[in-house]
């Protein structure tokens, strides 16, 4: 019995024949369509007896104008609005689906925060751009689009206004009053009252929205009790560019290039993500070649990513020549990535049931080269900055997390693994080249910052030994199979490790020309999301160290 | 002075030189007939040889931005030195999309900044919305909230189209030119 049909087999003695059961063509999800009272009590057996520790994603679908496409199991708890839920197993290995329709006059749905702690912000970003409530958050409140926003963009029924074309005075003033008004802090009215009686002085502090420690424009409001963090509540949303109303209205293929720009530094990750989705509607795949080819720069991205987040981990903490060093060999796969794909950070790289360019000899000569003086300056690298006692002392012990916090914030990524658990999307989901490569996932125990950052060097030792596999045994052909004129019918999640985590998007084509919906979960969200629960008890120094750690990257965050 | 009255580029290359302009008497006549007003000309000098930018990031066009003032490009060449705070620089590079939240900021940025001040749009974002335009969320354009002096088209810009851009800047406050 394979664990797919075990799975479905456990949630039938439970809960009886109340819900619809599917499983995906490639056997790598099952589908739930369940009724919105049952949703909690499943969630929660899920996660308790058959170890489902992950919420990858949390979306809402305005399924109003959807024609075709229609699963015929949907049709059974038919209503206008859905939510649906992706969960994964790291120890099972399988993602389940759950969807949930939910009524589009009163549209709620039961939170599930108290299950999964991810559920947070990710049923904030419902509400906020789908207004769909949650009874029982904690805390919900709009948190991509600015309070004084009217209407829910992703609605199908959204009028796209013109927007503001200038800013009266008066604007201005409204805004600096929103800036100043009192934050809400998350933390829970126990723990303030602790504050209380301890009689510890408060104060907060701003930090942003544009601060160099901040790698973008994205507000923290802390609560001080001297130097040191009580609570802290951010405020993010000024990156958000609607990306995923606007895939709604741009053909398939136009939508490759945007997706590119959900986090610059990860383009390829994001493109991809999307592709795969697609591919997987389609049911077609790329040829040989194409997919060394992704493997192969996939990792060069890697390397860009991670030399960047070293670059900028220098500045931050006061190691200002790790920044110039870094930028020397993020140049080299820089020019390796224009060398292939003619831009240096947005590739666009990706195609339907292919790449868009082949290389040549030249490209694997040089790559072969860069990747041998690359491995012996990392060695430099880690002189550079394990040899100093201050980073040490500032990253040592700093920003902890356990491996059960972590699972529960659905933090992913170098984060995730320096905490000891050996999950990643290569190994446990895979795509691309990656079956056929020979390669570790390095881990460590402490997940402290300097733990991430070990982790993080033993990564980029690990992608440079994957691209050195991968143009050796490139095989031979055709790097693109011509579909013609898509029109996906149907709906698949990807899942792609990136450099930061785990990046999914969830796809539902509906015959047309366009997607109906394209839902991502980045993984700098998630992880920032964490960011409150890993910086309370450490002093504001600290926390320039743990952003850094996090490797906050705003494209990501707010799409 | 050209025949239709604008300024003539007199640019000084070699150290020293306008050391050597103010002492040698034919030099100098002939560095007075070309420039109309001499004191505002070697002000205007100073301050396009010395712009210090503001260190800041909104979107992909901020990694190249860093990418310039990184080893590679090396913006202190230009006399380029990148600056935390707004109240420090001359010059303020739009490197991204600007939202509607953020439009108040990137004005109250703008004013924070000591005149003279200049303003790069870098990017298509920043020029008109770019590939986000008919998003319900962005500002179709920078110079709908402040004044822009150089427009840099790309997407994302490449370091040595910001270089370029950089020095069209330098030309204009030689010139005297200003947007703000």
């Amino acid at each position: 019995m394979s664990v797919n049909s075990e799975i479905i087999q456990a949630v039938k003695d439970e809960f009886g024949e109340g819900m619809v059961y599917a499983v995906d063509r490639k056997e790598r999800r099952i589908v739930l369509t369940v009724k919105r009272n049952i949703l909690k009590k499943l969630c929660k057996f899920l996660k308790e007896k058959l170890e489902f520790d992950h919420l990858t994603s949390i979306a809402a679908v305005d399924r109003s104008g959807l024609v075709n496409g229609m699963i015929e199991s949907r049709l059974l708890y038919y209503d206008d609005y859905e939510m649906v839920y992706h969960t994964w197993s790291h120890s099972k290995k399988t993602l389940v689906e759950i969807k949930v329709a939910v009524p589009k006059k009163n549209p709620s749905a039961p939170s599930i925060t108290d299950v999964w702690s991810t559920a947070n912000w990710q049923e904030r970003e419902a509400f906020d751009l789908m207004g769909v409530k949650f009874s029982g958050h904690p805390d919900l409140r709009r948190i991509l689009m600015p309070e004084w926003w009217k209407g829910h963009p992703l609605r199908k029924d959204y009028e796209m206004s013109p927007g503001k074309w200038f800013l009266s005075d008066e604007d201005e003033k409204e805004e600096y009053v929103l800036d100043n008004q009192k934050p809400v802090f998350p933390l829970d009215q126990k723990l303030a009252e602790n504050v209380k009686t301890e009689q510890i002085s408060e104060m907060i502090l701003r930090i942003g929205p544009v601060h160099p420690g901040n790698h973008g424009p994205w507000l923290i409001n802390l609560k001080l009790d001297g130097e040191v963090i009580v609570d802290l509540d951010t405020q993010i949303g000024y990156q958000h560019r609607g990306l995923e109303k606007i895939a709604e209205n741009r053909t398939w293929t136009q939508y490759l290039p945007l997706s590119d720009r959900y986090c610059w530094l990860t383009a390829l990750s994001n493109n991809l993500s999307y592709v795969l989705a697609v591919e997987d509607i389609l049911d077609v795949e790329a040829p040989a070649r194409a997919q060394y080819l992704r493997t192969i720069m996939l990792e060069l991205n890697r390397l860009a990513s991670h030399l960047l987040w070293l670059a900028a981990m220098g500045i931050d903490l006061g190691n200002l020549s790790g920044f110039f060093y870094t930028f020397r060999e993020r140049e080299w796969m820089l020019d390796l990535l224009e060398m292939a794909a003619g831009n240096r950070l947005n590739y666009n790289y990706g195609r339907f049931g292919g790449v868009t360019f082949d290389v040549d000899d030249k490209f694997v000569k040089k790559a072969k080269t860069t990747m041998k003086i690359f491995r012996a300056r990392l060695q430099e690298y880690i002189d550079l900055y394990d040899g100093s006692s201050i980073f040490h002392a500032r990253t040592k012990g700093v920003g902890t997390i356990t491996a059960k916090a972590a699972k529960d914030l659905g933090v992913t990524g170098p984060l995730l693994r320096c905490t000891g658990v050996k999950a990643d999307a290569r190994k446990d989901d895979p795509y691309a080249a990656y079956p056929e490569l020979d390669f570790k996932i390095p881990t460590r125990k402490n997940g402290d910052v300097y733990a991430s950052y070990e982790v993080r060097m033993d990564e980029m030792q690990i992608s440079s030994e994957i691209i050195d596999q991968a143009l050796d045994n490139l095989p031979k052909g055709p790097v693109q199979s011509n579909l013609g004129r898509i029109e996906p019918v149907g709906e698949a999640i990807s899942r792609i490790e990136e450099p930061r985590g785990e990046i999914a998007t969830y796809v539902i084509g509906d015959g047309n020309d366009k997607p109906y919906r394209v839902r991502v979960r980045c993984a700098e969200y998630i992880n920032v999301s964490a960011l409150g629960h890993m910086s309370r008890g450490y002093k504001i120094a600290d926390l320039i160290a743990i952003i850094g750690g996090i490797d906050p990257c705003l494209g990501g965050m707010d799409r | 002075m050209s025949a239709d009255g604008s300024q003539t580029h007199v640019i000084f290359t070699k150290k020293d030189e306008l050391l050597e302009v103010a002492q040698d008497e034919k030099k100098r006549k002939s560095f007075l007939a070309k420039v109309k007003r001499p004191a505002e000309y070697l002000i205007n000098w100073g301050v396009k040889s010395s712009l210090w930018m503001y260190a800041w990031g909104l979107a992909c066009c901020a990694i190249e931005m860093m990418a310039f003032g990184a080893a590679r490009w090396d913006s202190d060449r230009y006399g380029i030195i990148a600056r935390g705070t707004p109240r420090q620089a001359d010059l303020m590079i739009v490197n991204g999309p600007i939202t509607y939240m953020m439009a108040p900021r990137v004005k109250r940025l703008f004013n924070q900044m000591p005149q003279p001040r200049y303003v790069i749009a870098m990017g298509e974002c920043a020029i008109n919305g770019g590939p986000f335009w008919d998003s319900y969320s962005i500002v179709k354009g920078a110079d709908k909230i402040i004044p822009v002096d150089v427009y840099i088209p790309g997407c994302p810009v490449n370091p040595e189209a910001l270089l370029d851009g950089i020095i069209k800047l330098q030309d204009k406050i030689l010139k005297g030119e200003l947007a703000s």
